[in-house]
């Protein structure tokens, strides 16, 4: 669905049914509902970086025509009863951390800040875990669990600005998914609201039939308000564990990572880092017009250093590095982190190091993880840079089995390569595969061209993606963004997404134009 | 069932069309195409599955590729777990350490029925056993997954298939996870003084990575016995013994010499809480645990408590029932599949 | 909207403008007010807006200006180093310039116009109170509030500066407000006038201690910010009586239990996060530490004007520090009168730490007898 930005300076008119609803609105929530033109503007949009161009010109996505901040489920309820009698659209809305426009009000309504359900629970230490409400944001869960002696193990790079209620709709993972699972893996049940206005609550196992939870676990707002979770919690670790290998190839790399989970060893980190590939701008020059000179400009003057400082920072984190970067450019960097029971953790620290030396790695001692952890939610900070610096940059993480991730990592990067400078980690490894993250830095000759380059390079690198055999997402969702792809990837069993949609939300009012639906 | 679609499967199936003297039909499909074409009949006649009809997916029974590299297998959904897991066991592969009642099912039925296809992960986490599903929907359109370890392109809908008693749909294939097969074994045995003791240790030393294949808790007069089957890597079995023992001995526990254990016949299993689990030996009761996750274990042998976890259920038992049966009437509104009744 | 204000924040702005919100959850008014537009993020996207042209500001708009309290805790989390209450109190100039302030803001303007600080009472004969006699080793700027509304800070700050050793007199020239009021306000143009006027008159001393961390910090940081190099060398009162804790007689702690809040201008401001812990530790013998301090530690919802244009959601602030550094219910000590007025105001109890360290110096004295 193309999406078409209105003027910053000039919001749309309120629709008529939103100005109908609100009256009943505000008397539901006691007037925590806004029509301001500030707020619109402020939900009109989340992180996905194509709204950034827009901003950059002073432009925003189409706003939700008003805002309301329900405090308890009961005025979710409410909400949603409304909305179904005046048929206006609900966005359900988080911290606006999405990365796909998934919050953008595409067809007007309201949007629905769950913040104010932010209660946390007290751990219960005989089953682990703990019931938690939508809204909180993740830092402060988990500061609260800390507080408590316990960690929920889950540490997206957007934990500082992003809820609960958006992990679940949008199946988040955080850097330590190898141990701890993601978002899915740590839900032991949760309470939503669906379309219907009923409220469901998901048991805790023993149960029978299907698991609804994970049928609405990745609805992106489209099924269910999620209002609460019950969560599985662990004790804080006692110890960690670092260690960084360098690999010849990528090929080296991955291999030697798909052995450490074959083997059964559960390191909470492993990320392995492509090697810098500065050869985009070397190929460009041989092969011609394939990268613009505009975009050649941009790679050299701003791009390089950028990813340099980047990479530094990430790596090895000493001055002297940068000087032996051409080094490092053509090796790449594991980064293992273990964490749990000081016992266990060092044992197998142990076992993963013996076993990444016998696959061809070197070791290059603690600190290289260690940097990697102190800088863990580093990279974010970048966007500002890039953006204001007149380029775009965007990220896509997508997921294989082992026997397809080469694959995929080398198609997309022959797709990218003519569009984008493009960098790949491999990280959220499991037994059978991991995830791919490609970042991607590009620019264009002018806003318009930019945009242009912003959706070829999406079309290009995601079908590069699943046609090697990778899934759409491994993490940030759809939204948006992803929907051409994700209809080619369920095929005929996108019938079963609509049915689950007829059933939980008869009369589409949740977050239409999402998720194909 | 009218009589005309009585012969159209009769025409379609030949000699996989079996009727009994007590009028039970049993239709025995070889592939997923024959599959749907008798779902289509049931469609293109109007009408459910009436109950004396039983669809067999037995002779869809292949084991396709075994992938090394990502660990993977896939089968047919006739498949016998104990079958199967002879075959990858000789590829150095496994399922996992599956109860004897879950290896004395098809893969159809572990999946769709009560175990939801459901094995633990080291860690105490229960995980869905296939990567993909390909399963054939009402409408006799396929629905296919993707292998992938994780995705997070809209709901899992496997979750509908599993533990969905076929009333979404039928699954004909799945693309299964399979561990390295566990080179190690070794059997260690404590006693503690008090069933809590023995819950917390065993809790514990599963949230810290533990694996193990069974259980068995024997309560008596002033103790409890504890005795671990622990798999994995040598390197592994051994960090996993030392982590049960340190966490029994925290509680004042004491090793004991392992008693060898009996072959276990296969009794009917249970899914039962630690709660429930902890009342049982409080009552003295004995267990024999498998599939020891952090949410719940199975309990082989005993006869109430929990859910049991033989035969089939229907839509009426299900948790989130009304939501769940909503959904069934709208993937399958002709109730081929007997819907949400 | 334009000038070398403005120019001096554009990159401030911009980054925010497209920076995926990473401080998100440690604003204490976007905790307080669970609403995007009042984020860091909401609050500069808005002046990215308006100074760039890209929007005109609208009351709304200046009412999201107004949501900070400058408290400096997004600064702790922002890799660019932002210094988002500077940035936003600047852009509010347009606000005050175009009558779209909060009626607060506007209303502190106009009394600071006419009695040269917020509270509309002359100094003087406060000051002239508590003068000393005869001349003494450290001139004391106690800043206005102390004089106006908390006697008894400063009564406990002359006679605890007294008993370690470090005699106070209150300066002739406190009379004068530092001029932070205005500065929040946004009116940065009168701001810096009174600035200036303030650093002339200031001028006689070489140093001055200062008891407000408010007025310390908008001495020591804020008015080079805007061109005035004041030639004065201001200390915190807390600088000067940490160095003396070791001249009080030796003596216990005193047998309580206290959670100790960091005021956001005299930690994250002036980085002094252990002279007021060394009073605090010598004077009470269990203190809790709260789960986020030093530069984490959260905000009383007292800065920016915050109590004047968005009164509800500053007790709101004051409650959720309290509740999050004193969970068990302990007396929350603090440096800032400002920060122990919050406190108050949310119903919690509060001791500023003069106050506090007299009682212990008083309980020796009775001890003694
Ligand atoms: C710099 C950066 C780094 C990131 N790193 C990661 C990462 O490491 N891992 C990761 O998983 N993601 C990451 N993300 C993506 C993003 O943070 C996640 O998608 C997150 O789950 C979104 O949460 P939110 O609360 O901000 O949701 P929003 O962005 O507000 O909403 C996301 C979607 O969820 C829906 N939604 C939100 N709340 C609810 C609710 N209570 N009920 C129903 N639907 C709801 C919305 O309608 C929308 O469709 C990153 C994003 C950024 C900007
Ligand atoms: S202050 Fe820094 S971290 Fe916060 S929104 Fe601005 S740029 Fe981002
Ligand atoms: S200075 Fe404080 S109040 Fe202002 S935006 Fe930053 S964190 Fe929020």
């Amino acid at each position: 669905m193309s999406v078409v930005p209105v003027s910053a300076a000039r919001l749309p008119p309120i629709s008529g049914a939103a100005h109908a609803a609100a009256a009943e609105l505000g008397r539901a929530l006691k007037g925590r509902i806004s029509l301001d033109e500030q707020d619109r503007l402020a939900y009109s949009r989340d992180m996905w970086p194509k709204a950034l161009l827009w901003v950059r010109e002073g432009r925003i996505p189409p706003p939700p025509d008003a805002v309301v901040w329900p405090r308890d489920e009961a005025e979710v309820v409410e909400i949603v009863r409304i909305a179904r009698a005046h048929r206006i659209p609900l966005i359900p809305f988080g911290a606006g951390s999405g990365v796909c426009g998934g919050v953008l009000a595409v067809q007007g309504g309201i949007a629905v800040d769950l913040k104010r359900l932010e209660r946390v629970g007290r751990v219960d230490p005989e089953s682990l875990t703990v019931e938690a409400q939508a809204g909180v944001l993740g830092e402060v869960l988990e500061r609260n669990l800390n507080a408590q002696g316990y960690t929920l193990g889950h540490f997206p790079s957007s934990i500082y600005m992003s809820t609960l209620g958006g992990w679940l709709a949008a199946r988040s993972a955080g850097q330590l998914s190898s141990l701890y699972g993601k978002i899915e893996d740590m839900t032991v049940g949760v309470r939503a609201v669906l379309g219907t206005g009923e409220v469901v609550a998901t048991p805790q196992r023993p149960r029978r039939g299907p698991d609804l939870a994970q049928l609405l676990i990745g609805s992106e707002g489209t099924l269910c308000l999620f209002t609460a979770a019950t969560l599985r919690v662990h004790p804080y670790p006692e110890e960690r564990a670092f260690r960084g290998l360098r690999f010849r190839t990528v090929a080296e790399g991955v291999e030697a990572m798909r052995r450490l989970f074959r083997a059964g060893l559960r390191p909470a980190v492993a990320r392995l880092y492509d090697p810098f590939d500065t050869a985009l701008v070397a190929r460009s020059r041989h092969k011609g017009p394939a990268t613009p000179p505009s975009l050649r400009g941009v790679v050299r003057a701003d791009v390089l250093p950028a990813l340099t400082r980047q990479l530094s920072a990430r790596t090895l984190g000493r001055p002297g590095w940068i000087n032996r970067a051409a080094d490092l450019f053509r090796s790449c960097l594991l980064v293992l982190m273990f964490e749990g029971e000081a016992r266990r953790t060092a044992r197998e620290e142990e076992h993963a190091r013996a076993l990444c030396l016998r696959t061809g790695g070197e070791d290059l001692g603690e600190e290289p993880a260690r940097n990697w952890y102190r800088e863990r939610y580093a990279v974010s900070y970048k966007m500002s840079k890039v953006v204001d610096n007149g380029a775009f940059a965007d990220t896509m993480e997508v997921a294989a089995t082992w026997d397809k991730v080469l694959d995929v990592y080398e198609r997309v990067r022959a797709a990218v390569a003519p569009v984008a400078f493009v960098v790949c980690h491999f990280s959220h490894a499991y037994q059978e595969g991991c995830s791919l993250y490609f970042s991607f830095v590009a620019s264009g000759s002018d806003d318009v061209d930019q945009e242009r380059r912003y959706d070829q390079l999406w079309r290009t690198a995601l079908s590069a993606a699943v046609s090697a055999g990778a899934t759409v997402s491994h993490h940030h969702g759809v939204g948006l963004l992803k929907q051409t792809q994700l209809r080619e990837e369920l095929g005929e069993g996108r019938r079963m997404l609509e049915a689950l949609k007829r059933a939980c939300d008869p009369d589409g009012i949740l977050n239409p134009g999402k998720l194909t639906l | 069932m009218t009589d005309d679609l009585r012969d159209a499967l009769q025409r379609l199936l030949v000699a996989r069309f079996a009727a009994e003297a007590d009028g039970t039909i049993t239709l025995s499909p070889s592939h997923e195409r024959e599959l749907k074409a008798v779902l289509d009949l049931f469609r293109e006649h109007r009408q459910p599955l009436p109950p004396n009809v039983r669809i067999s997916r037995a002779r869809m029974d292949g084991i396709g590729t075994i992938d090394p590299v990502a660990g993977t297998v896939e089968a047919g959904a006739g498949v016998p777990l104990a079958r199967l897991e002879q075959e990858l066991r000789q590829r150095d592969l496994s399922l996992g350490p599956l109860s004897p009642g879950m290896l004395a099912l098809d893969l159809a039925s572990f999946l769709e029925g009560p175990y939801a296809g459901l094995r633990v992960v080291p860690g105490g986490r229960l995980e869905a056993l296939p990567l993909a599903l390909t399963a054939l929907m009402s409408d006799g359109l396929r629905f296919i997954s993707r292998p992938s370890p994780r995705s997070a392109a809209g709901p899992d809908l496997d979750a509908l298939f599993l533990g969905g008693e076929g009333r979404f749909g039928w699954i004909t294939s799945a693309t299964l996870r399979c561990f390295q097969r566990p080179r190690a074994e070794r059997t260690a045995a404590y006693a503690l003084s008090a069933p809590d003791a023995a819950l917390s240790s065993l809790r514990t030393a599963v949230a810290r990575g533990c694996w193990f294949r069974r259980v068995l808790l024997q309560p008596e007069r002033d103790r409890v016995l504890l005795q671990a089957e622990v798999i994995g890597p040598p390197e592994g079995v051994e960090r996993d013994l030392s982590s049960l023992a340190h966490e029994v001995f925290a509680r004042g526990g004491r090793s004991q010499t392992p008693v060898p254990p009996a072959a276990a016949p296969a009794l009917p299993e249970r899914e039962v809480s630690w709660d429930e689990l902890g009342r049982g030996l409080d009552e003295g009761r004995a267990a024999t645990l498998y599939r020891i996750a952090l949410d719940t274990v199975v309990v082989s042998g005993w006869t109430d408590g929990g859910l049991p976890l033989g035969g089939r259920g229907t839509p009426s038992d299900w948790a989130n029932r009304d939501v769940l049966q909503a959904i069934a009437r709208e993937a399958d509104p002709l109730s081929v599949f007997g819907g949400a009744q | 909207m334009s000038g070398s204000r403005i120019e001096q924040h554009r990159q401030a702005y911009a980054y925010c403008a497209y920076c995926p919100k990473i401080c998100r959850f440690a604003c204490p008014v976007s905790d307080a007010v669970p609403s995007e537009t009042v984020s860091t993020w909401g609050k500069m996207t808005e002046a990215h807006l308006v100074t760039t042209q890209k929007r005109s500001l609208e009351p709304g708009g200046a009412k999201a200006l107004y949501a900070c309290t400058g408290c400096m805790r997004c600064r702790t989390y922002c890799r660019h180093e932002n210094e988002v209450g500077f940035a936003l109190f600047t852009a509010r100039q347009e606000a005050i310039d175009r009558e779209l302030a909060p009626q607060g803001a506007r209303s502190t303007v106009r009394t600071f116009s006419q009695f040269g600080n917020p509270f509309g009472v002359d100094l003087s004969p406060l000051v002239a109170r508590y003068r000393a006699d005869t001349p003494v080793r450290f001139q004391l700027f106690p800043g206005c509030t102390t004089l106006a509304k908390r006697g008894e800070v400063l009564e406990a700050a002359l006679a605890v500066g007294e008993a370690l050793g470090a005699p106070f007199g209150v300066a002739k020239s406190s009379n004068r407000c530092c001029g932070y009021p205005l500065y929040a306000a946004g009116d940065l143009r009168e701001f810096e006038r009174h600035a200036r006027a303030t650093a002339e008159a200031l001028k006689p001393y070489p140093e001055l201690v200062v008891l407000d961390p408010g007025c310390a910090y908008t001495l020591r940081v804020v008015y080079p910010r805007v061109g005035v190099a004041l030639q004065t060398d201001v200390r915190t009162i807390y600088e000067v009586l940490a160095e003396r804790v070791d001249h009080a007689p030796s003596r216990p702690p005193m047998e309580e239990t206290v959670a100790y809040h960091d005021a956001c201008h005299l930690g994250r401001g002036l980085g002094q996060y252990e002279e007021p812990r060394r009073l605090l530790r010598a004077a009470v013998k269990h203190v809790r530490e709260a789960q986020e301090h030093h530069g984490e530690a959260g905000c009383s919802g007292g800065g920016g004007l915050l109590p004047r244009t968005m009164a509800e959601a500053s007790v709101t602030i004051a409650r959720r520090q309290a509740e999050r550094a004193a969970p068990d219910g302990e007396t929350v000590v603090t440096a800032c009168p400002t920060s122990r007025r919050m406190f108050e105001r949310a119903g919690r109890r509060s001791e500023d730490l003069l106050t506090l360290v007299r009682r212990w110096i008083n309980a020796k004295d009775e001890r003694r007898r």
